[in-house]
């Protein structure tokens, strides 16, 4: 998403009344700031020329501080993109591409979710940034706004800029390791059973793929083992009220993740929900976006799973 | 010299430059400063040296020397607070200075440095103060700067164009000059306030003949004078004390009730006087009083007296032929019977101005002027001394005794004292009056009040010279140290109101405020056509591939550019990738490259290739 702390051209009243720009001293500042009060005083009070001078140039170098740093963040064009992929509980990238099409900027702090030094901005020239975060729930979540602030130039005050910017990210579950005797799950059950396409059954040897696993209600358990001369089959995973949710569907997006590394088609249904079967990243993504929302497990609706594909159910 | 850091540069070059504002102001002894500023030497080259003063020990200076300072205050009362917070303000300046530093103790070094500048405005007239203000103004960004970008490393140092600062430094003098003009203030100056006392110099209402030390051969310049309206004449008496009262041992003024200032209209001169260093009650003015602005004073017999201080500038209209015939005596004492007698006998016959014209050169002839102090008896009149004794004498024996001698033919005769201005700075056009123009001289009644001069005249020419840096320095008492609120309001009337009078300072102000405003675009201009200068390379490989009849925005990023190229011209994407580079790292890394022969380069491979495929001309086919 991009952004520009006044997007468009209408901009209504209160946008325009309300300053768009963050201002507070720093530590150095508010000793500036006493210094001037003071030096006002004993002006006012002594009627010193010189010490209005002095009170003239301080005022003056708050007022250039204060030109050179609108210069610094004025025309700031940014980007914030969350990596497609983020799990709960681990570090997630939020990727931040900074331009200042106008001139050079120096010294700015990107404060978005954590702090991001930029020391440099050549003119014209696109940055990129990241920024790792780790959300603690799955679900939908939003970026909301986005500051940018510089002490620059004498670090005396922190002028900072605010876009206004909303980016939704969903976070997926954590993947959940599964462990042999999980399953409880019949074999070609429904009308995909391609129980026919089984040559024969051996152990399961580290290093074998995925697509090769027979999944057995019976004692044979996860990848204990594996049916030789499937064909063109795919794997559907159904997921049964009850139980721990989280857990399953951590379990589940574990299993997603192998399937679509091991390259087979795959599907998932849930509820009265069924997401197909396939290979791509997009159906990856809907179907881990589809766990990431679920709220609540029921019975499964469909049992219309394409024929010769496997059927897990959790 | 190259190991040393811009930081240390920086923080020792502010901290010194603290230093240096004191020593302008005449606050700190220059042999001191040097000291000081061999001291900031040594810790230039040794920045980062721990001394083996710890915090504990520096803890323990500070409370004995604030103890000894706090001390010294109650010990000699308040004239010495000034220079206890001079003297605490080095102190730790140099404590900061010499102890480890980090970046917080940077900012205080900085800050201590801001201090001393503040405190040397407080005591300061001189115009070399500026000096150091402007040094502390340039500094004290650079290393807010430095200390700012200490965090981002150096990639954001490498960043700041050339002409940066001097940008910077323009911005924040233009600035300063304006906001100084328009900030209201109660009154000013440190003249009224007096914090730093000043003796009184020169001048002095009484004449003392008793005088045992020399007359003061001071050259400062106590008076400015601008003849605003009228014809300034090469010399004129500045008129202070009129003495009528004649007694044994002098002239002295005579007592009166005090009433309003005279506010007579005919007047053939006006003029301006700035009493910038003398602080006397008197209003000084010369020929006749025809009114004064502004007009918080009173006359007291022949004299008028400020109510209160004496302001920094005043105005006042005189005429030169005035009809002032106010009544004197010629009364004499006794004991000075022998010189009115004398006086009498030089005289002769004749009229009133004859006999003085007479008695003058007497005096002239046969006494000796001399500036050098006389051991005169307290037993016997100083001026009975001067004529039958002594011989030699000042300007206020000369004036007593012809005074005496007048009133010996029966004329009334007082002494006045003043200066004699005759002095004129062509450079800024205005009269100088110097502390050693203190002077008496005589006035006589001969219908109206008549001067003489009883002093030899070959002694005090007229002076016509050029000081340009005593108008410059008048400027600044003038528009810095004495600006008020008056001058505020007749600077508003004069923009809003051109008749006003004031227009022509007025037009002082905006011509110094116009000429820093040039000042400031040409820097801009400067600044603007030497980063056009730096950007021209890429701007003509620019238009060297739009005569290709590729034209790219030129608001458009580089990266675009490139993109442009890619699609609607492949075959020039690499060597304008190359010059890219090349033109990237030349202009904002830390390369150095020849740009011109790159560009030239490219310019060339564009004008030989034959354009962009798909903006070729299509060859005619018959």
């Amino acid at each position: 998403m991009s952004s520009r702390p006044w997007p468009g051209k209408s901009r209504s009243l209160s946008e325009l009344l309300r300053p768009p720009r963050g201002f507070a001293p720093t530590k150095p500042g508010k000793v500036f700031f006493c210094f001037l009060a003071a030096v006002i005083f004993v002006a006012m009070l002594t009627g010193n020329n010189l010490l209005f001078l002095i009170i003239a140039f301080l005022l003056s170098f708050m007022v250039v501080s204060g030109i050179e740093s609108e210069m610094n963040i004025r025309h700031l064009d940014v980007n914030r993109t969350p990596s497609p992929e983020i799990y709960t509980g681990m570090p997630g990238e939020i990727f931040y591409t900074i331009r200042n099409p106008r001139q050079d900027s120096v010294r700015l702090v990107l404060y978005d979710e954590g702090r991001i030094d930029i020391p440099a901005l050549t003119r014209g020239v696109r940055e990129i940034f990241r920024h790792e975060r780790t959300f603690s729930r799955r679900g939908r979540h939003v970026l909301g706004n986005m500051t940018i602030f510089t002490t620059y130039p004498y670090g005396l005050f922190r002028k900072s800029i605010t876009f206004h910017m909303k980016t939704p990210v969903i976070v997926f579950p954590a993947p959940i390791a599964c462990s042999p005797g999980l399953f409880d799950g019949d074999s070609g059950e429904g009308m995909g059973s391609g129980s026919e396409s089984i040559s024969h059954v051996r152990a399961y040897v580290p290093g074998d793929a995925l697509t090769s696993i027979v999944w057995k209600k019976q004692h044979l358990g996860f990848v204990s083992r594996v049916v030789q001369g499937c064909g063109d089959c795919g794997s559907v995973l159904v997921l049964q009220p009850g139980g721990d949710l989280e857990r399953k569907l951590g379990q589940a997006v574990f299993l997603v993740l192998e399937w679509w590394k091991s390259g087979m088609s795959f599907g998932i249904s849930f509820n009265s929900h069924f997401s197909g079967l396939g290979a791509s990243v997009a159906h990856k993504t809907a179907i881990l976006s589809a766990l990431a929302l679920l709220d609540h497990l029921g019975e499964p609706e469909i049992r219309d799973f394409p024929k010769g594909c496997h059927v897990v159910h959790l | 010299m190259s190991s040393i850091s811009s930081t240390a540069l920086l923080t020792v070059g502010t901290s010194a430059a603290g230093i240096l504002c004191l020593s302008l102001s005449g606050l700190l002894p220059w042999t001191v400063s040097a000291l000081l500023m061999a001291v900031h030497a040594l810790v230039l080259i040794r920045f980062s040296a721990r001394l083996p003063l710890g915090a504990p020990l520096a803890m323990i200076a500070s409370v004995l020397v604030m103890s000894f300072e706090a001390f010294r205050i109650l010990e000699q009362g308040k004239d010495v607070m000034l220079f206890a917070l001079r003297d605490l303000i080095v102190f730790f300046a140099m404590l900061r200075l010499i102890l480890p530093k980090t970046s917080r103790e940077l900012y205080q070094i900085a800050g201590i440095a801001i201090t001393e500048c503040t405190l040397a405005t407080i005591a300061t007239e001189s115009l070399l103060f500026p000096v150091g203000l402007l040094l502390m103004a340039a500094l004290v960004p650079m290393l807010l700067s430095n200390l700012d970008e200490s965090g981002f490393g150096e990639k954001a140092r490498q960043q700041v164009e050339p002409m940066h600062w001097a940008k910077v430094w323009a911005g924040i003098v233009a600035i300063a000059c304006l906001l100084f003009i328009l900030i209201p203030r109660p009154w000013s100056t440190i003249l009224r306030q007096g914090i730093i006392s000043r003796p009184q110099t020169g001048f002095s209402e009484e004449v003392d003949l008793y005088r045992t030390e020399s007359v003061s051969t001071d050259r400062s310049v106590v008076i400015r004078i601008i003849w605003d309206q009228g014809k300034a004449p090469g010399r004129f008496y500045l008129s202070g004390a009129r003495l009528g009262k004649l007694r044994q041992d002098g002239f002295t003024t005579e007592p009166g009730p005090r009433t309003g200032p005279c506010t007579v209209q005919e007047s053939t001169d006006r003029l301006t006087i700035y009493p910038t260093g003398l602080v006397c009650r008197n209003v000084l003015y010369p020929f006749r009083l025809s009114r004064i602005s502004p007009l918080e004073c009173s006359v007291q017999g022949p004299n008028l007296y400020w109510d209160g201080e004496a302001p920094p500038v005043y105005e006042v209209w005189v005429h030169r032929l005035g009809n002032d015939d106010t009544p004197g005596s010629a009364q004499v004492p006794d004991e000075l019977g022998d010189v009115a007698e004398l006086g009498r006998r030089i005289a002769g016959q004749g009229t009133a101005r004859r006999k003085v014209r007479r008695l003058t050169q007497y005096l002239q002839s046969h006494y000796a002027y001399t500036l050098e102090g006389l051991a005169i008896p307290r037993e016997i009149s100083p001026i009975a001394w001067f004529v039958f004794r002594g011989g030699k004498g000042n300007c206020e024996h000369f004036a007593s005794a012809l005074a005496v001698m007048i009133r010996g033919c029966g004329i009334p005769s007082r002494v006045v004292t003043g200066f004699l201005v005759n002095e004129f700075n062509t450079s800024g056009g205005y009269y100088v009056v110097r502390a050693e123009n203190a002077h008496a001289w005589v006035e006589y009644l001969d219908g109206t009040w008549k001067t003489v001069e009883a002093v030899p005249q070959g002694r005090i020419p007229d002076l016509r010279r050029a000081h340009p840096f005593d108008a410059l320095r008048f400027q600044w008492i003038r528009w810095v140290i004495q600006y008020s609120l008056d001058d505020q309001v007749h600077l508003a009337a004069a923009i809003f109101s051109p008749s006003v009078r004031t227009e022509g300072r007025a037009k002082t102000v905006f011509a110094g405020f116009a000429c820093i405003a040039a000042l400031g675009t040409v820097m801009l201009l400067i600044s603007h056509l030497m980063k056009k200068r730096g950007a021209a390379p890429y701007r003509k490989v620019l238009g060297a591939i739009a005569k290709k009849g590729l034209r790219l925005d030129r608001s458009a990023p580089h990266e675009a550019h490139l993109a442009q190229v890619r699609e609607h011209w492949p075959s020039l994407e690499g060597a304008f990738k190359a010059f890219l580079d090349d033109y990237l790292a030349g202009r904002f890394g830390d390369r150095d490259m020849d740009l011109a022969t790159r560009t030239k380069r490219m310019i060339r491979t564009v004008r030989r290739s034959h354009g962009p495929p798909d903006r070729r001309p299509r060859k005619r086919s018959f």
